[in-house]
């Protein structure tokens, strides 16, 4: 996760506007590649689509699937991507971010927070990817979930 | 070189495009979201964001009034304990911080830190700032206002001249110069 360095700012254009439009808004919160930012770990928005149509027949299966597969969402509204750090260590999940002073409306703030989270048996850094979306919130899932679909 | 301040898309208020909001939302940090909180997405400035539930509630918000009287600070500061808070002032800065060791919340373990920093305005004593918290987690700074050093403090310089050394000539301006000829 340490090498993966995104600067990215919110000049991006409007993006996946015809997957929401003839579709249930409500289908689609919680598909997190739509609202990922673009870098090395996101795919095309054309390939995803493709996903998203077939996955859209087995939707209850896939419901039932997300209620085992771990899955960490967290609100980083607040933070950058380059101010995050996701580690793992014996089994646990560690997702720290920090930033320094920085100006804002009211004058300068700085913050930091670590969680953690326990990590099913078995389960390594490479077997989880993490997303983080435009819109603030940090998914961190495990990978084959994703290659299942 | 100023960093960013907003880095994503997420509407806080109406108020938040112009440049000084009384009130700013988002102080609260490092959250977990549960998928059940996340509502379905919205257009937001061309970009789709899901709105979520503990942002529609109005807490995490930082709010200034200033008026004649007194300067006053609302924090939410509900994710910290009272004895994990300190208030200071250093000059005409006013500090807020907060740590908290690890603990058990609804989504895992979560440790944090944070500082805030405001600036007092120019006739407000430091030493007059008074902190108080509210049950909810609600912290009030509130220094009254004096308006009376409003006034700059101005202190005419006497510009003294030096004389021309005698037998010199007037070409010579600086005294690097005039050691130099």
């Amino acid at each position: 996760m340490a090498e993966a360095v995104i600067r990215h700012w919110v000049e991006t254009p409007v993006r996946y506007q015809e997957q929401f439009v003839d579709q249930d808004l409500e289908a689609h919160k919680l598909n997190h590649l739509l609202y990922a930012l673009p870098g090395p770990a996101t795919t095309a928005p054309g390939n995803q689509r493709c996903t998203t149509e077939s996955t859209a027949g087995a939707g209850k299966s896939v419901q039932e699937e997300e209620n085992t597969r771990f899955r960490v969402l967290l609100d980083v509204v607040q933070f950058r991507p380059e101010d995050i750090i996701i580690q793992t260590f014996e089994g646990w999940l560690l997702i720290k971010a920090q930033h320094g002073p920085r100006m804002d409306e009211h004058g300068f703030i700085s913050r930091s927070f670590t969680r953690q989270y326990k990590l099913p048996d078995g389960v390594e850094n490479k077997d989880l990817s993490a997303l983080f979306c435009h819109d603030g919130i940090l998914v961190v899932e495990m990978k084959n979930s994703v290659e299942k679909n | 070189m100023a960093a960013r301040t907003v880095p994503h898309a997420y509407p806080m208020s109406s108020e938040y495009e112009f440049a000084n909001p009384s009130k700013i939302y988002d102080q609260n940090f490092g959250e977990g979201v549960s998928p059940s909180e996340i509502l379905a997405p919205a257009l937001y400035h061309g970009y789709y964001i899901r709105p979520r539930l503990n942002k529609q509630l109005e807490r995490g918000t930082s709010e200034i009034c200033l008026n004649q009287h007194k300067f006053q600070v609302f924090l939410d500061v509900c994710q910290f304990l009272p004895d994990e808070l300190s208030v200071r002032t250093v000059d005409n800065l006013l500090e807020v911080a907060g740590q908290h060791p690890q603990k058990a919340d609804r989504h895992g373990f979560v440790s944090r830190e944070f500082t805030r920093t405001y600036i007092l305005p120019l006739d407000v004593d430091p030493l007059l700032v008074r902190a108080t918290l509210s049950h909810d987690g609600i912290l009030s700074i509130v220094a009254p206002r004096t308006g009376k050093e409003v006034k700059a403090r101005v202190n005419e310089v006497k510009i003294t001249q030096q004389e021309q050394p005698e037998g010199k000539e007037e070409q010579a301006e600086e005294g690097s110069e005039k050691e130099k000829s």
